[in-house]
């Protein structure tokens, strides 16, 4: 388990994580949301060991991260713009990680390096910047891990080669149980892998919940009631949102799904319908509650 | 703990990600080989020479290598730290799971064992090479292995200067500004900061440049300090350096250390790594920058206005002040912050002028106690003593010296008016003259001033001290210095100068006979009378430079001892007859006394003060007049440890006389009475 204990972080003038607690449980997907300048980096910039926090401590398994070598051997860091020595090959690193990871899987790396058609012999350099991305997630798939920590991994990719990406994260998570945290400022590229989902807004967490947790307890209702036809949808729900067009009601409501559909159905609505939330609805909802605009802060 | 796996590989990466610049360092050492062995080919092919001396001298640490130790520190720094001011590097590097210290330690003993082991090489191929020739002696071993010893301590000094500059910064242009800040600081810009003010603003000041103290606060000016001595190699005299560099390694090994662990990651890009340290290092520049700027200017405008200094302390405290904190920056927006620091460092800067403007310190006034001074040493413009090659100058000290200090206390008082009138174009300088003037004091310390004297001072001064032996002796090398030494004696007169091919005992014999009628000359007797001639003396004198004919061999040449011949006159005044006498009868050389048998045609005469109209006198009765007071420039050619009263001031006169070759022009001097006359002649009042 990472946990994060009252970090703060400060540049010069600027607070890029100010007072930040936060747990991450293993075997988890933690999608780190947030806009640029959020603290995502820093922060996993911190985890990993590369940044020492000025206030507070980063916990891996109960042992301090910053400059601890034997915790850092149990995770492995993608920066945003990950580092390769110059003229090294993508065997020339795999050489190099193996000394620093003894569980390095070199017969996996090499049959990824087919899959992903990179050419391990090829200097990186020559590489595009999609195929070092791929090159420093399938490193950090084969180091054999406990923690990856990702900052802004797909970035760089085409579509294919994203979900390409994402299926070879799930099936990793599934088989070993990993635990994978991902930075990114795009709440559409984690929906469909975080389990646990942290958005951070000016250095500090808006809100740190299971993806599942949001899902199940929020509905979306669109209805439409009888003209002269004064429903107390207040006193009857419990709205997040709620926006009127004409005769048509949308209501963002918490609860369960079978006792707001009897609930509608006694109000005997002209038209009701209950839709599904996309994570990014969740989030205005949510965080709109909290009294943000998060229409500003994520995409 | 770190397994040996990940340890080597690390090791290995590290060398792996820098082998161009360390291919370029080994490259360096293999060219300076082959120089060497070029060197020692030349050296013996040279028959009848020293040839192991040379080859002594060549194996000697010297500056020649010295330079590529130096450039080969910076490279292999600034190619190892340089990770430090790149974010992508530093995340790489920072994730591993080892201590961050590792990669100083690996890094700096990488670069350790790489050069340590290509100077080894370097230094056995050297006694190889002369092995092979037959001349492999054990002072060439011993000197190989000194050089092993400097060199080392010169780049790990270095290495480690630069290591802490990239460590301190954040970028590598400001890392490589502030390596050139770091080295420079104390041995240029602290040491030339107070005799630029004071030279600018005392009217005494006369010290010559000291300030060796200062290279002890550069490790890499100390490094020059240790190799660049010219003389044979002896390791006595460079103990001091080279432990000095030993406390620097490990004072910097040190500070290397700390900073490396207690810097922050996230400056990597940022100007400063350290950004507290900033104001300080500010203030530390702008201050000797905004005087050197006000020096500038003074000395720009011909020392002529001392408000120029007022305007550069400003202009240059300003732009400094801005040019640091837009490098700091990275924008020129830089310019205008921190103004009241900029403020502060400029009133600073001004009152340190202001203190030497106004000689707070009473430096111009100074004139010490009686009680306190323990010798006087009194040299005129004309003095020779940088050349003094007699005993241990003793100076004026007793009863004579208190008399002297009674009339420098007068000097001190005169001082300002006399320079004045010795600078002045308007005012007639002849009858001024600059006086060198040093106390040694009882407590060890030594001042040194210069007056400016007017004739009635200097004559007052000098009648007091010039009939001395103490004076003479001081001035005089002759009397303490070992004739051995003497190579040649010529004697110059109006004729021309003649050896005179003298044996051991004839010339102790001259010179008794000469130093006892010069013990014997008085001040008035010097003042009155011309010089008839001059004795020419020639000894040896041992020193080593760049003159050396020797290092032409090329840049790495160490060779730095050799002799060469020095000249010294010593005039014969009309009243030296046992002298001249000597020279006559004994050894048999006439000595023209006068230039009255000369035939001269024409004199051809310039007043400095008449735009310099050309006046021309033939008339043969008027020159004939004048020409047993006419003395040529030639014999005072090399103007000695002499007082001399000549006019050469007031008027310039070429004499034209006949010789056996034609018409030849002479400038002459004359004394003032003389000029006088030839100034009523022409009617020049």
């Amino acid at each position: 388990m990472i946990e994060v204990k009252q970090v703060s972080k400060t540049f010069g003038t600027i607070e890029a994580v100010k007072q930040l607690s936060l747990k991450i449980h293993s075997q988890n997907v933690f999608g780190m949301l947030g806009t640029n300048g959020a603290g995502k980096s820093t922060l996993l910039r911190m985890m990993a060991g590369v940044l020492k926090p000025d206030e507070g401590e980063i916990l891996i398994d109960d042992e301090r991260v910053w400059d601890n070598p034997l915790v850092k051997k149990r995770f492995f860091y993608i920066s945003d713009e990950q580092f390769f020595y110059p003229n090294a090959t993508a065997f020339d690193m795999e050489r190099f990680y193996c000394s620093y990871y003894r569980d390095f899987d070199g017969h996996r790396y090499a049959k990824l390096l087919g899959q992903f058609g990179l050419d391990g012999h090829r200097k990186i350099q020559t590489y595009s910047k999609g195929m070092k991305k791929q090159l420093s997630i399938v490193l950090g798939l084969c180091a054999n891990v406990s923690y990856l920590f990702c900052d802004e991994t797909f970035d760089g990719l085409d579509p294919v080669m994203r979900q390409g990406i994402k299926s070879l994260l799930a099936k990793e998570i599934d088989d070993r149980g990993f635990t994978l945290v991902i930075a990114s400022h795009n709440l559409r590229e984690l929906e469909d892998i975080c389990d646990h989902i942290g958005l951070l807004h000016k250095g500090g967490v808006l809100l740190s919940r299971e993806l599942s947790d949001l899902k199940c307890n929020l509905h979306k209702i669109q209805c439409v009631f009888a003209e002269h036809e004064e429903v107390s949808f207040y006193e009857k729900f419990r709205i997040l949102q709620l926006e009127q067009r004409g005769r048509l009601i949308s209501m963002t409501v918490r609860g369960e799904k079978e006792e707001i559909r009897g609930q509608m159905e006694a109000l005997e609505p002209v038209y009701f319908e209950m839709l599904p939330l996309s994570l990014e609805e969740i989030f205005i909802s949510e965080t709109e509650v909290a009294g943000y605009d998060i229409k500003k802060l994520i995409l | 703990m770190i397994s040996k796996s990940s340890y080597y590989s690390l090791r290995r990466e590290n060398i792996k990600h820098r082998i161009g610049m360390m291919l370029l360092v080994l490259l360096f050492f293999f060219g300076y080989m082959i120089w060497y062995l070029i060197s020692v080919q030349n050296i013996c092919s040279r028959q009848g020479e020293e040839i192991g001396k040379h080859l002594t001298e060549l194996s000697e640490p010297g500056m020649g290598f010295g330079i590529i130790v130096l450039i080969s520190a910076v490279l292999l720094a600034v190619s190892g730290f340089r990770c430090l001011h790149s974010r992508t590097e530093i995340d790489f590097y920072y994730s591993l799971p080892v201590r961050r210290r590792l990669f100083f330690y690996i890094t700096g003993t990488n670069d350790l064992v790489l050069f340590g082991t290509a100077v080894l090489v370097l230094m056995l191929f050297k006694c190889v090479a002369v092995a092979a020739v037959g001349h492999f002696t054990m002072t060439i071993g011993r000197n190989a292995v000194w050089s092993f010893g400097c060199y080392l301590i010169v780049f790990a000094a270095v290495y480690l200067t630069m290591a802490l500059a990239m460590i301190l910064t954040g970028h590598t242009f400001v890392g490589v500004l502030a390596f050139a800040a770091l080295v420079i600081y104390s041995p240029v810009m602290l040491r030339f900061l107070y005799p630029g003010l004071a030279t600018i603003f005392f009217k005494t000041y006369s010290e010559p440049l000291r300030g060796g103290v200062f290279d002890y606060f550069s490790p890499a000016a100390l490094a020059v300090k240790l190799l660049s001595d010219a003389g044979p190699w002896d390791w006595k005299a460079h103990l001091l350096p080279f432990a000095a560099l030993g406390v620097w390694v490990a004072v910097l090994l040190a500070a290397d250390f700390i900073l490396y662990e207690k810097r922050a990651s996230e400056m990597a890009g940022r100007a400063v790594a350290f950004p507290k340290i900033c104001p300080a290092v500010r203030i530390l520049l702008v201050i000797p920058i905004a005087l050197y700027t006000g020096m500038a200017l003074y000395t720009a405008s011909f020392s002529s206005f001392h408000f120029w200094i007022v305007a550069g302390i400003i202009i240059g405290g300003f732009l400094s002040h801005g040019l640091i904190e837009c490098i700091y920056r990275f924008d020129v927006k830089g310019m205008l912050c921190c103004k009241k620091q900029m403020a502060a460092s400029i009133v600073a800067a001004l009152g340190i002028a202001g203190f030497f403007w106004m000689d707070l310190s009473g430096y111009d006034t100074y004139i010490p106690k009686k009680k306190d001074v323990q010798a006087l040493f009194i040299d005129s413009g004309y003095s020779y003593t940088g050349a003094f090659w007699g005993k241990e100058r003793k100076g004026i000290s007793g009863e004579v010296m208190e008399e002297a200090l009674t009339i420098l206390a007068d000097v001190v008082m005169q001082n300002d008016e006399n320079a004045k009138a010795y600078a002045s174009d308007d005012v007639d300088s002849s009858g001024y003259e600059a006086y060198t003037v040093k106390y040694r004091l009882k407590n060890g310390r030594e001042k040194r001033r210069e007056y400016v004297l007017s004739q009635e001072l200097e004559d007052r001064l000098l009648g007091q001290i010039f009939g001395t032996r103490e004076y003479k002796e001081d001035h005089y090398s002759l009397y303490t210095a070992d004739w051995s030494r003497v190579t040649d004696v010529g004697v110059v007169d109006f004729q021309g100068s003649r050896y005179l091919h003298l044996t051991k005992e004839q010339r102790n014999r001259l010179f008794e006979i000469y130093l006892e009628e010069l013990s014997g000359l008085t001040y008035d007797t010097a003042k009155s009378t011309l010089p008839v001639g001059r004795l020419a003396v020639s000894h040896t004198e041992k020193t080593g430079d760049d003159m050396n004919p020797e290092s032409s061999q090329g840049i790495f040449g160490t060779y730095s001892s050799y002799s060469y011949e020095i000249e010294d006159s010593y005039y014969l005044y009309p009243t030296f007859e046992k002298t001249i006498q000597y020279i006559e009868n004994e050894l048999k050389t006439d000595v023209q006394t006068s230039m009255e048998e000369a035939q001269i045609k024409k004199l051809t005469v310039w007043k400095y003060t008449d735009s310099g109209k050309e006046y021309s006198i033939t008339d043969p009765e008027f020159i004939r007049s004048i020409q047993s007071s006419l003395i040529s420039s030639e014999l005072l050619e090399g103007i000695g440890d002499y007082y001399y009263p000549l006019d050469n001031y007031s008027l310039d006169i070429i004499a034209t006389a006949a010789s056996e070759e034609g018409n030849r022009d002479l400038t002459v001097y004359t004394d003032a009475d003389t000029v006088q006359k030839i100034k009523t002649f022409l009617d020049l009042e």
